[in-house]
């Protein structure tokens, strides 16, 4: 679970054309309300678990706010964190992530114009004010380094940094950040129909599979650990104990993955989930039904049936779903699918049989659906242990004995 | 409308989430007592003689309270069979399951006689006489129609059904799986929110237009009114607020300004779409891109 602090909602100094904010920056004017940091830490409290500064922008939030924050994260939690996207970060910044234990998450798309649909807010249109603003991030990726705070870095892929034309000097950024021990998670532009410029942007589902899987057979060259490569090769041997929230069934009302606290105190949900361009206030319980419709829907109607990577994904991410409707599976199904393949096939070539490929997978399944139909969320690592208590012996999950598995990273 | 079979059934389910923390604060109290004045006038209704029957869940462990109960307001309870229990809504009962919960399901009359004949309906080994039931709950007659040409098809949530069968003149948009309804239509007749307990009529309405429905949703605020029961106006409001229900792959989705419900249904596919237009907008309250938060916008203008 993360636990996201958002004093100021969604307010932000750049205007990305693709965010999956933008719905309810349009409704507020990008504006916050204010915020009440004793109201927002007092949920913290209740929660009991550390927390991201996030935004919108969240270093918008001014220093000696970020200070109490964080002067609270580090006496209870021994730890902080914050998602920017770099270009304000200065000298107090880095002063205060390095005295408060701050990992610092930077989304960024690349260098130059891989990053142009980053563009700064007001200057909207102005290729020198965006290309200023990326070397700034750019810079301030390699002083977080320097100055010794851990980093991690969110790319999204999309037409300007993931054509085949683009390819090269993605990777060479890739590479450069894996040169100074930075690792991160690859994102696939989600298409939103309440942000129409956005579909001449995003990649066909087939140019998104390519891609993925250049940058999977990249990363397992360089021995580099990024998702949601990691995730898939995890999830394949029946460990998904560290895998991203997208493969954990997660609910629209109330998303497990992420714990949002507004200024004022009030919980909401993750922002994928608020295309309405409403924040939802977060709901009391959790259900689970998606995913049994999922599991019962066939594929043509936006549903898995009969997908051997269902209890792997469950249908993916609610939040990035077809037409922004949590009862369809995610966008990104066709890419997915195409990776998964890719590992599946990886792992066989090396005699391991993977979960989803085993005969055990039906039975794994029959245990999910049993879970969720008591509208109990069920991890796979949870369901093997079931089985094996079931059988009364151990399954035989597959071991793979390459550089890559968990055990000896 | 096409269903699809899915192997495993979504099991009963309810839920909601509010737009803000602030509506949660000043509607959640409001709402309890608009679903706990519906829910008391179902017995009221059957003491005022304005029906014969209602039906009630007891648990065995509440059986004696609540038949005593009764009858200090000359009412008695008949059980008719055990079912399991659930949170939220259910559209049919489920079973009882071995070390789970139950409840008696039964029916509340202040004639035994009458309470004799629902039963007997209900349990009738060759055909349940869903006619007689629907009689004895004070059912109109159309309505008792439109319930067996739907329900006894699949069609356990019939909102889309309801709104199809609705006057021309109430239908302001129609398009293959969308239907938007005017404004001039009745909101007695929404039952939409019943899944959160909000409504004023016990039955399906054939249509939202349904005049006989509207007669008997009528006198029942009528009724809640001369008792001088707390939440009729808020129950009131609620129904009057712009509405959208939309169904797919057996879950149903419903937005007002104020919240969002998501509860069991229909396996339809493709989604059908219903559109209710409000009388009522509150005020304050956040605004979306999409109906019925869009309509805010049209008062602010």
């Amino acid at each position: 679970m993360t636990v996201e602090l958002r004093p100021l909602n969604v307010a932000c100094n750049l205007s990305c054309t693709y965010c999956y904010q933008e719905p309810q920056r349009q409704i507020t004017n990008n504006q916050s309300k204010g915020y009440d940091i004793d109201k927002m830490l007092q949920e913290v409290d209740k929660v009991g678990h550390n927390f991201n500064v996030f935004g919108g922008e969240a270093l918008l939030v001014p220093k000696k706010d970020l200070e109490r924050l964080w002067e609270f994260g580090l006496k209870k939690f021994n730890q902080n964190g914050i998602q920017t996207n770099g270009t304000l970060i200065d000298d107090d910044h880095i002063e205060l992530f390095k005295k408060y234990k701050v990992y610092v998450g930077v989304s960024v798309d690349g260098p130059d114009e891989l990053n142009s649909l980053r563009e700064v807010r007001g200057k909207e249109g102005n290729d020198q004010a965006t290309y200023e603003a990326t070397k700034k991030t750019i810079q301030n990726i390699e002083r977080l380094k320097k100055e010794n705070i851990p980093v991690g870095v969110i790319i999204t892929l999309h037409r300007l940094n993931g054509t085949k034309e683009k390819i090269p000097k993605l990777l060479e950024f890739v590479k450069w950040l894996h040169s100074l021990g930075i690792s991160g998670n690859f994102h696939a532009l989600e298409v939103d129909k309440t942000m129409p410029d956005q579909e001449k942007h995003v990649l066909t589902q087939e140019e998104n599979a390519e891609l993925f899987i250049t940058l999977a057979k990249f990363v397992k060259e360089h021995k580099m650990r990024w998702k949601p490569f990691s995730d898939m090769e995890d999830m394949l041997l029946g460990d998904d104990s560290q895998s991203n929230c997208i493969w954990n069934r997660c609910d629209s009302m109330n998303t497990s993955a992420v714990y949002g606290i507004e200024g004022n105190g009030s919980l909401s949900n993750c922002g994928r989930t608020a295309k309405e361009g409403i924040d939802w206030y977060k709901a009391n319980d959790h259900n689970y039904s998606r995913y049994i419709s999922l599991y019962n829907t066939p594929d043509e109607m936006g549903g898995c049936k009969g997908c051997r990577f269902w209890l792997l994904c469950g249908g993916s991410c609610v939040g990035e779903a077809i037409d922004g409707d949590f009862r369809n599976k995610t966008i990104h199904c066709h890419t997915q699918y195409e990776l998964l393949s890719y590992y599946e096939q990886e792992l066989l070539k090396t005699g391991v049989e993977p979960i989803t490929t085993s005969e055990k997978r039906t039975l794994l399944e029959k245990i999910s659906i049993k879970h969720l139909s008591m509208n109990h969320n069920i991890s796979l690592r949870q369901a093997i242990k079931e089985l094996e208590k079931s059988k009364k012996q151990v399954v035989n999950l597959p071991v793979k004995k390459t550089e890559t598995t968990r055990a000896n990273k | 409308m096409e269903l699809l079979q899915f192997e495993h059934e979504i099991p009963p389910f309810a839920r909601m989430s509010w737009v803000s923390k602030e509506v949660k604060d000043q509607w959640e109290a409001r709402m309890q007592k608009a679903c706990k004045v519906y829910s008391r006038l179902e017995l009221e209704t059957v003491k005022h003689g304005i029906r014969d029957c209602t039906t009630r869940h007891i648990s065995g462990n509440n059986l004696e309270y609540e038949m005593e109960q009764l009858a200090k307001d000359g009412l008695v309870f008949l059980p008719i069979r055990k079912v399991g229990t659930y949170s939220g809504f259910a559209h049919k009962h489920p079973p009882v399951l071995q070390g789970k919960p139950w409840a008696y399901y039964g029916v509340v009359s202040k004639e035994p006689e009458k309470a004799w004949l629902f039963s007997h309906s209900s349990n009738n080994n060759s055909k349940v006489d869903h006619e007689t039931i629907g009689q004895l709950l004070g059912y109109p007659k159309c309505c008792r129609d439109f319930f067996d040409s739907v329900w006894l098809d699949g069609y356990i949530d019939p909102v889309w059904q309801q709104a199809l069968n609705s006057k021309e003149e109430n239908i302001k948009n129609k398009k293959e799986q969308f239907i938007r309804v005017k404004d001039t239509v009745n909101h007695e007749n929404n039952v939409m929110l019943r899944y959160i307990g909000v409504r004023i009529v016990p039955n399906i309405p054939c249509s939202l237009d349904c005049s006989h429905s509207l007669e008997n949703a009528r006198k029942w605020i009528e009724l809640g009114k001369e008792l001088n029961l707390e939440g009729v106006d808020d129950l009131i409001y609620l129904l009057k607020l712009p509405v959208e229900w939309d169904c797919q792959k057996g879950i149903a989705y419903i937005s007002t300004p104020l919240f969002k419900i998501e509860t069991n249904s229909m396996t339809c596919y493709p989604k059908h779409v219903v559109q209710k237009e409000g009388t009522e907008f509150p005020k304050g309250t956040p605004l979306g891109n999409k109906f019925p938060w869009t309509e805010a916008w049209k008062m602010i203008k």
